[in-house]
């Protein structure tokens, strides 16, 4: 079976029980409150955290079975905010997305630098590819470190709040990129926390406290009795051009 | 691209500069000191032109051993700070330079007594290498209860002051050990604060033998280094087997510590100042950051000895104490511009 499935996942901390699957060409979105545990089943997705029970199975083998660096070359995982190299130039910063295919000592061949190039391409960060990260802004930064993620050229890319920082228009350049990526087959799951960008994804799976709420397209889960029983009663649903649209009703 | 070349050029002049800094150092390093000699004289002695013994068996050792603890000390600084993501990490803070002290003084006074060891400097002028060895563990042991006492190394000031912590209670029992024999306490004590005076060849045998062992596999885990700066869940994300390689560096810099302690006593500040000096010109690659790291420790401490054995000649100073009345200040610096930016 194709795609990144994870069954039965039992802690740690919050989950209780979780099943959810990436399949290529796919772009699922995890929606929920604070502290439900969408970061926790990204990193158990991502080989990060062992679960206690259950377990994460990619292209029908279990996770566990692959060596580190070819798990590395299918699944790139962005956390949320987290260290950065400030002194490291944006170009270094993304070359080690490569690392995968790399190892400790391999040297870069044609392939890498292309992937290189493209990652920096796709995500408008070759303009600033000379500068050191610490000097750009937060969206700025937040694009190379995509780009770091995309640079392994991965199957399933496993995404942590990658809005954050970026303002309106990157917002959407980044939404499209990911229905761009998809179109030409990645796997992507994104942990989001506004529920109009998860909208834009083709399945939404919603969790609240460790379980998993709902499930599916993006108009059939995002009803308003839902989302108020995720972020209470304040929160109304309009539909625009077949799209829910969520607002507060102040 | 039209960036890349000024930047590699900048870059190139650092390393130029830092070669240049070296030689001057080592050519005033023998030129210098309780007899001065002229600077033709040293450089023919240098190149072996003409034999004069006070430079071959009294200055040369100790500016070049001196120059190999100052080049550990500054590889060792610059991979703690990031292997533990902290740019205050150094071997001074963190303890461990204080737990290969107590390691090395401890095998000095079970080896037949403490005095006699210390006041010829015997320990380190035949067992230079078991007294690496020993004081290997010392400062191993003494990073990770420092590690532990702080609960890891994200928190700046948790680290701070469990390595203080540490030092303090190592070097306590280092001087009562020394105590032990209070006739000696003056040589004894020039030997803790941090002293190139007891280097003689085989001391810089040692040295070499042991930045010969642990700077290769540094230099060759900068990409690791780098990597590290994204986080430890996003490194093993990529790949890397990251316990293994983070024992490793820890191993490796701990060594440099050690060699460095065994020969030349605790000199603070260096691993922690010559990769802060040296970020400013090259960035945070850890594959430019260690080779410089290696060649401005070993000038920095060659010139601070230099200002150590002329400030009050004829008599010397401990070069630790030239560094810790240069680097004190200077980390005090530091900590108020991260708080200013913080």
């Amino acid at each position: 079976m194709e795609g990144l499935e994870a069954k039965g996942i039992v802690g740690p901390y919050a989950l209780l029980g979780v099943g959810l699957a990436v399949r290529p060409g796919e772009w699922v979105a995890l929606l929920g409150p604070n502290g439900s545990g969408k970061s926790t089943l990204l990193r158990v997705m991502a080989g990060l955290l062992r679960p206690r029970a259950g377990g994460v199975f990619l292209e029908g083998k279990p996770l566990r079975a692959y060596g580190s660096y070819a798990r590395g070359r299918l699944l790139a995982y962005l956390p949320q905010g987290g260290p950065y190299p400030e002194g490291l130039l944006v170009e270094e910063v993304v070359r080690l997305g490569r690392l995968p295919h790399l190892g400790l000592w391999g040297r870069e061949g044609r392939e890498d630098v292309e992937a290189v190039e493209w990652a920096l391409e796709v995500t408008g960060a070759s303009r600033f590819r000379g500068r050191y990260l610490g000097s750009l802004s937060g969206g700025e930064r937040q694009r190379v470190l995509l780009a770091r993620a995309l640079a392994a050229r991965p199957r399933y890319l496993l995404l942590d709040e990658p809005t954050t920082f970026l303002d309106l228009e990157y917002q959407g350049g980044l939404l499209a990129l990911f229905q761009n990526l998809v179109a030409k087959g990645m796997g992507i799951l994104s942990v989001l926390h506004d529920p109009n960008q998860a909208a834009l994804a083709g399945r939404v799976a919603v969790l609240k406290g460790g379980r998993l709420l709902a499930e599916g397209r993006p108009e059939a889960v995002l009803t308003e009795a839902l989302l108020q029983n995720l972020y209470g009663p304040g929160v109304r649903v309009a539909h625009l051009m077949g799209r829910p649209h969520v607002y507060l009703d102040g | 691209m039209t960036q890349a070349l000024p930047l590699a050029l900048k870059r190139s002049l650092v390393f130029l500069w830092l070669v240049f800094l070296l030689l001057l150092a080592l050519v005033l390093g023998v030129a210098l000191g309780a007899v001065s000699l002229p600077v033709g004289e040293v450089v023919s002695a240098l190149l072996g032109l003409k034999e004069n013994p006070i430079v071959t068996e009294m200055r040369l050792p100790r500016v070049l051993g001196g120059m190999l603890v100052g080049a550990a000390l500054g590889v060792a600084g610059a991979s703690f700070q990031g292997l533990f993501r902290n740019p205050l990490a150094d071997p001074y803070l963190m303890g461990s330079a204080a737990g290969a002290a107590f390691a090395v003084t401890l095998l000095a006074a079970f080896l037949g007594g403490l005095s006699p060891a210390f006041a010829q400097h015997a320990v380190f002028q035949s067992l230079p290498l078991s007294a690496t060895l020993f004081g290997f563990f010392g400062a191993l042991l003494a990073t990770l209860v420092t590690l532990v006492l702080a609960g890891g190394a994200a928190r700046t000031g948790e680290l701070v002051l469990a390595g203080v912590v540490v030092g303090s209670v190592l070097t306590g029992a280092t001087t009562y050990l020394m105590l032990q024999d209070a006739d000696r306490v003056r040589a004894v004590f020039a030997y803790t604060l941090g002293n190139l005076a007891f280097l003689g060849w085989p001391g810089v045998k040692a040295l070499l033998l042991f930045f010969l062992v642990a700077f290769p596999p540094l230099l060759l885990l900068g990409r690791v280094l780098n990597a590290l700066q994204l986080g430890e869940d996003v490194a093993k994300s990529l790949g890397l087997p990251l316990e293994g390689l983070k024992l490793l560096l820890l191993l490796a810099a701990s060594l440099l510590v050690a060699a460095a302690v065994a020969q030349a006593g605790i000199i603070g500040f260096v691993g922690l100042i010559t990769p802060h000096l040296l970020r400013r010109f090259l960035g945070e690659d850890y594959r430019l950051l260690l080779p410089a790291s290696a060649l401005g420790g070993a000038a920095l401490l060659a010139l601070a000895d230099l200002l150590a054995r002329t400030l009050t000649r004829p008599a010397e100073l401990p070069v630790g104490v030239v560094t810790t009345l240069l680097g004190g200040p200077f980390f005090l610096y530091l900590m108020w511009r991260r708080r200013g930016r913080a």
